[in-house]
C-alpha cells in the first residue's frame, strides 16, 4: 500500500502533472514534492515514503544523490528515475545508483500510468535501447567487480532478448519462463548495475558517455 | 701557381714547415756541439783546475742585467769552450748523491739522448705555437691573423735560441752565445711588437694599419739599442713591459667594441684571458725578478716559463673552437681532425710496434691476430669518437613535436617550434624567421647556419651556430629537420582536419535540431486541436532525446533503431487494445546496415505519424508492418485492417503530406492506399544514395 510519495522536479507545470499523475495511479497516496537536489535531501531525512519519483537534471546538482541517499536511509522505498531529455546512459547511471525503474516523461499519460503501475507491481521498466547499455557497460566493467557484480547466464540472456527488441512478457515466453521470473532477473540486473557501479569512476564514465 | 700557393692547406704547411725548419737548426746546433762523458745527472764543478762558478751555468745572460757582466760571462764561456777542443779531459764533478770525484774523462760529440727534457719542452711550445698559428692562417688571412703568425714566430725564434744556449753544456764559444742571445732577443721584440698590432687589428681594427709601423719603430730601436749597448743596462725588460701594458689597452679597448657581439665576446674573453695570463706570469716568474734586482734567480726558470706561452694558444684554439673567434669555417675542424687523427694514429702505432718489438714470443700471426682482433677496430673507434661530429637528435622529443602542432594559436606554435629548435640544435644566436624561405632544408654558409622551410602555419627559420657553436651543421642535420618538418605537417593537418571535423559535426547537428525540432515545434505551434499538438510536441521531444542519445554519430545501426521503433510502437497502439503484427524474426533476417541520421529520422516520423493516422481515424484490430532490405532500398509496408479515412476530409493530409515530402527528399516513394477495408502504405527508401555522402569525420577518425 502506497502511502507516501516524492516527487523531485524543478518545472512547476511539470510537476504538478506528476503529482496528478501518481494521485490518479496510487489514490489516497500523500505526496511531498522538492524542486532541487538539497530540498530532497532534506525530505528525505524527516519523512518516510513508499515511493520516489526524481527527475534526473536538478538546477543545485543531479538526482543521483537523492537515489543513494534514499538508498541507505530507506531502502524499501521504490525509486523512479523522471527524465525527458535524459540519455540512455543518464539512465544507466539512475539504475546505478539504485533507481528501480525510469520514466519518460514525455510518452503520453496513459502508457506513463502503466509504467508507473508496472514498477509499482515489480514489472520493471526496460527499452531495448537501455537494454543494449547495459549489456555493454556489463561488458566494459563485469570481469573487474566481484562476482555479485557479474550477470548470470539467465539473466545475460534476458538482456540480450530485450536489447533485440522483445518485451518482457515475449523474453519470457521465447526463454520458457513465467513473466515473473523474467522480471525478477531484470530487476536483479539493476541491483547488479549497482554492485558493478559502486566505483565512482565507473558512474562517472558510463554518466559521461564515454562507456558506450 | 699562385692560387695554389694560396689554398689554405698549403698555408697551413708553409708555416708548419717554417717551424720545423726552425726547431731542425736548434736540433743542428746544439748537437754540433763536443760532449764530456759524465755520468747522467752529474754537475760540472771544474775543468783542467778552472773552477766553475754559479754565473757560469746560468741559464739566461739576459738576468745578468747589467753589460760589463754579460761581457765577463761571454768571455768566460769562450775560454771554456777552448778547454772542449781536445780527445780528454780532466774534470771534477758532483754525481746526485753528493760525492764529488776529480778524473780525467773522454769527450765525444753530443746526442740528441744528452739533451735535457727543458731543450724539448721549450721547442715544443714553440711548435705549438706555430702550428695553431699556421691553422688560423690557413683559415683567415688578414692583418690580424698575420700578425698572430709573425708573433708565433717570434715566440718559436726566441725560445729555440734559448733552448740552444739554455741546454750547453758547459759552454758556448762566446760569439756564438751572443749571436744566439741576439737571435732570443729579436725574438722575443718580434713577439711582443706582434702582440701589441694583433691587438689593434684583431678582431676589430681599432687604427688604420699605418699606425702598425709606430710599434713596430719603437721596439725596434729598443732591440737595436741592446744589440749595440747603447746603454749601461738590458733594455729588453723595460720594452716587455711597455709591449705588455699597450697589449693590454688595446685588448681591453677590442672588449669594450664587442659588446654587441656576443659570441664574439665570449670568444674574446678566452682569448685575452689565456693571452695575458700567459704574457704576465712568464714576465712575473721568469723576466721581473732578475730584471729588476728582485732576486738573484727567476722563480721559475726560463725553460720551462715559455711553457706559459701555451696557454695563449691553448686560449686562442679554445676561442676559435668553441666560439668561432675568426669567425672560422669548417676547414678549422678538417685540419684539426687530419692533424688529431694522423699524431694518435701514429702514436698507437708507433706503441704497439715498440711493445711487439719487445715481447720475445712476437710472431707474424701474433701481430696480424692483435692487428685484425684488437688494433683496428680499437684505431676505427677512436676515429668515430673523435672524428665524427655530434649529431641532432629527435629522441625524447616526441612530446615537444607533436606539441607544435596542437598548439591553440599560431603564435604559441610559433613560440613551441622556435623551443624545439633552440632544444634540439642549441643555436648559439637567435633563431631568425624567414619571409622567403627555401622549398627543403639546407645548409649555408658553409655549415654556420641551418635554413628550414616554412610550413603551412609557420614561416621558414635560419639556425646560425650549431651546439653553442661547437659544432657546424651537417648532412644528418637536414635529416632530423626534415623529419621534425614532416611530422609537425602531418600533426598540424590532422588536427586542421579534426577542427573541420568537429565544426561539420556541430554544424549538422544544429542542422538536425533546426531541420526537425524547429520544424516539429513550429507545426505543434500552428496546431490548432489540442490532442495533435500534443502527439507533435511528444515527437519534438523524442526526436531530442535521440539527438542526445546518438546526436555524436553520423549514422545509425538500422536494426537496432527499428527495434527501438517496434517497441515504441507497440507501447502506443496496445495502449489501445490494437495488436502490432510486427514478426521480430522478420527483421532478424535483416542485415544491419548503417545508416545516416536522415533516414533513421524519416523513417521515424513515418511510422509515427502512421500510427497516429490509423489510432485516430481507422480504428483498426491490428496494424501489421514488415521491414525488408532489397538491393540497397529499405522497403517499409505497413497496413492496417481499419476503415480507411478520406484524405482531403481529414486533417490527416498535413502529416501524410510531411511523409511523401520527407520520403521524395531521400529519393524514396510513398504508396498510399486508402479504403473502407483498410489503408496501406509502401514506403522505398534508397539506402545506398544517402550513404553515397562520405562522412569527413570518418576519414580524420574522431568518429
Amino acid at each position: 500500500m502506497m502511502k507516501s510519495a516524492l516527487i523531485v522536479e524543478d518545472i512547476p507545470e511539470t510537476l504538478s502533472w506528476l503529482e496528478q499523475l501518481v494521485s490518479e495511479v496510487f489514490s489516497g497516496i500523500t505526496i511531498h514534492t522538492a524542486t532541487s537536489v538539497r530540498g530532497a535531501l532534506k525530505l528525505c531525512s524527516e519523512v518516510q515514503f513508499d515511493l520516489a519519483l526524481i527527475d534526473l537534471s536538478l538546477p543545485d546538482g543531479e538526482g543521483y544523490a537523492v537515489f543513494r541517499q534514499l538508498g541507505a536511509k530507506q531502502p524499501e522505498v521504490i525509486k523512479i528515475a523522471a527524465t525527458v531529455m535524459g540519455s540512455d546512459s543518464a539512465i544507466v547511471s539512475a539504475l546505478s545508483a539504485g533507481a528501480q525503474g525510469y520514466i519518460l516523461k514525455s510518452d503520453p499519460d496513459a502508457l506513463l500510468k502503466k509504467n508507473l503501475g508496472n514498477i509499482h507491481d515489480g514489472i520493471p521498466p526496460l527499452s531495448p535501447a537501455v537494454a543494449r547499455r547495459v549489456m555493454e557497460h556489463f561488458r566494459f566493467t563485469g570481469p573487474v567487480f566481484d562476482s555479485a557484480g557479474i550477470l548470470t547466464k539467465r539473466e545475460t540472456e534476458v538482456l540480450a532478448h530485450i536489447a533485440r527488441g522483445l518485451r518482457v512478457s515475449d523474453t519470457a515466453s521465447a526463454l520458457g519462463i513465467e513473466a515473473s521470473t523474467a522480471s525478477s532477473h531484470i530487476k536483479a540486473i539493476y541491483r547488479k548495475l549497482g554492485v558493478s557501479s559502486r566505483a565512482e569512476a565507473t558512474t562517472e564514465a558510463t554518466r559521461m558517455g564515454l562507456i558506450r | 701557381m699562385k692560387t695554389v700557393f694560396f689554398l689554405p692547406i698549403f698555408r697551413f704547411v708553409g708555416v708548419t714547415l717554417v717551424a720545423f725548419l726552425i726547431f731542425a737548426v736548434a736540433a743542428v746546433f746544439v748537437t754540433n756541439r763536443p760532449h764530456i762523458d759524465v755520468p747522467a745527472g752529474a754537475e760540472l764543478r771544474s775543468v783542467n783546475g778552472i773552477d766553475i762558478i754559479p754565473t757560469d751555468t746560468i741559464e739566461e745572460p739576459d738576468q745578468l742585467n747589467s753589460f760589463v757582466k754579460m761581457r765577463a760571462f761571454f768571455e768566460r764561456q769562450t775560454q771554456f769552450a777552448a778547454q772542449l777542443d781536445a780527445q780528454t779531459i780532466l774534470v771534477r764533478f758532483e754525481t746526485p748523491d753528493g760525492v764529488q770525484t776529480e778524473e780525467l774523462r773522454p769527450i765525444r760529440s753530443r746526442m740528441l739522448s744528452d739533451l735535457p727534457f727543458v731543450f724539448w719542452f721549450q721547442n715544443a711550445v714553440g711548435l705549438l705555437a706555430m702550428i695553431v698559428a699556421g691553422w688560423v692562417f690557413a683559415l683567415r688571412r688578414d692583418a690580424g691573423v698575420i700578425a698572430l703568425v709573425v708573433l708565433s714566430f717570434g715566440l718559436q725564434l726566441s725560445a729555440a735560441a734559448a733552448s740552444v744556449y739554455g741546454a750547453r753544456q758547459l759552454a758556448l764559444p762566446g760569439d756564438l752565445f751572443v749571436q744566439l742571445s741576439n737571435a732570443n732577443h729579436l725574438g722575443a721584440a718580434i713577439f711582443g711588437t706582434a702582440l701589441v698590432c694583433m691587438f689593434m687589428l684583431f678582431p676589430r681594427r681599432i687604427v688604420s694599419l699605418g699606425w702598425v709601423s709606430v710599434p713596430v719603430v719603437v721596439f725596434g730601436l729598443f732591440h737595436l739599442s741592446d744589440t749595440f749597448s747603447w746603454t749601461e743596462n738590458l733594455l729588453f725588460p723595460v720594452a716587455v713591459l711597455c709591449q705588455l701594458l699597450t697589449a693590454f689597452v688595446f685588448g681591453v679597448i677590442q672588449f669594450r667594441r664587442s659588446r654587441h657581439e656576443p659570441v664574439d665576446r665570449a670568444g674574446l674573453r678566452w682569448f685575452l684571458l689565456s693571452t695575458f695570463l700567459g704574457c704576465i706570469l712568464f714576465t712575473l716568474l721568469s723576466v721581473a725578478p732578475t730584471a729588476f734586482g728582485m732576486s738573484e734567480l727567476a722563480v721559475v726558470s726560463q725553460g720551462y716559463a715559455f711553457g706559459f706561452f701555451s696557454f695563449m694558444q691553448v686560449g686562442l684554439a679554445l676561442g676559435v673552437s668553441r666560439f668561432r673567434l675568426f669567425a672560422l669555417d669548417r676547414f678549422s675542424y678538417q685540419i684539426w681532425l687530419w692533424i688529431g687523427s694522423a699524431i694518435l694514429i701514429l702514436a698507437i702505432d708507433a706503441l704497439l710496434l715498440f711493445w711487439l718489438h719487445a715481447q720475445p714470443w712476437a710472431s707474424l700471426a701474433a701481430a696480424m691476430f692483435i692487428g685484425s682482433f684488437l688494433y683496428f677496430p680499437l684505431r676505427q673507434l677512436l676515429i668515430n669518437r673523435f672524428v665524427t661530429p655530434r649529431a641532432a637528435s629527435i629522441v625524447g622529443k616526441v612530446t615537444e613535436v607533436v606539441s607544435v602542432g596542437l598548439a591553440p594559436t599560431r603564435n604559441a606554435r610559433a613560440d613551441k617550434w622556435d623551443d624545439l629548435l633552440h632544444s634540439i640544435f642549441e643555436p648559439a644566436s637567435q633563431i631568425e624567421t624567414l619571409d622567403i624561405s627555401p622549398d627543403h632544408p639546407q645548409l649555408s654558409e658553409n655549415g654556420l647556419a641551418l635554413e628550414i622551410p616554412g610550413t603551412k602555419d609557420l614561416k621558414g627559420r635560419r639556425l646560425r651556430y650549431a651546439a653553442m657553436g661547437r659544432r657546424l651543421f651537417n648532412s644528418s642535420d637536414l635529416e632530423v629537420v626534415g623529419t621534425l618538418s614532416q611530422i609537425h605537417t602531418v600533426v598540424f593537418e590532422r588536427r586542421e582536419a579534426f577542427e573541420t571535423g568537429v565544426n561539420q559535426e556541430r554544424e549538422r547537428i544544429a542542422r538536425d535540431v533546426h531541420d526537425n525540432i524547429g520544424a516539429q515545434l513550429l507545426g505543434a505551434l500552428h496546431t490548432p486541436q489540442e490532442n495533435r499538438k500534443d502527439a507533435l510536441l511528444r515527437d519534438t521531444l523524442a526526436d531530442l532525446r535521440t539527438i542526445v542519445n546518438e546526436g555524436f554519430q553520423s549514422s545509425f545501426p538500422l536494426w537496432d533503431i527499428l527495434m527501438d521503433l517496434r517497441i515504441e510502437m507497440a507501447d502506443r497502439v496496445e495502449l489501445q487494445g490494437i495488436t502490432l503484427d510486427w514478426p521480430i524474426n522478420d527483421m532478424a533476417m535483416l542485415q544491419n546496415p548503417v545508416v545516416p541520421y536522415m533516414t533513421i529520422n524519416t523513417m521515424r516520423s513515418i511510422m509515427r505519424e502512421v500510427t497516429s493516422n490509423a489510432l485516430k481515424y481507422a480504428l483498426p484490430q491490428a496494424i501489421s508492418v514488415r521491414v525488408a532490405v532489397i538491393d540497397g532500398t529499405l522497403t517499409l509496408n505497413i497496413w492496417d485492417d481499419g476503415s480507411g479515412f478520406d484524405e482531403v476530409a481529414t486533417n490527416a493530409g498535413n502529416g501524410l503530406e510531411n511523409i511523401k515530402n520527407r520520403t521524395e527528399a531521400l529519393g524514396g516513394t510513398c504508396k498510399l492506399t486508402t479504403s473502407v477495408s483498410g489503408t496501406r502504405f509502401d514506403i522505398a527508401l534508397p539506402l545506398d544514395r544517402v550513404m553515397a555522402t562520405p562522412s569527413l569525420i570518418g576519414e580524420v577518425g574522431i568518429a
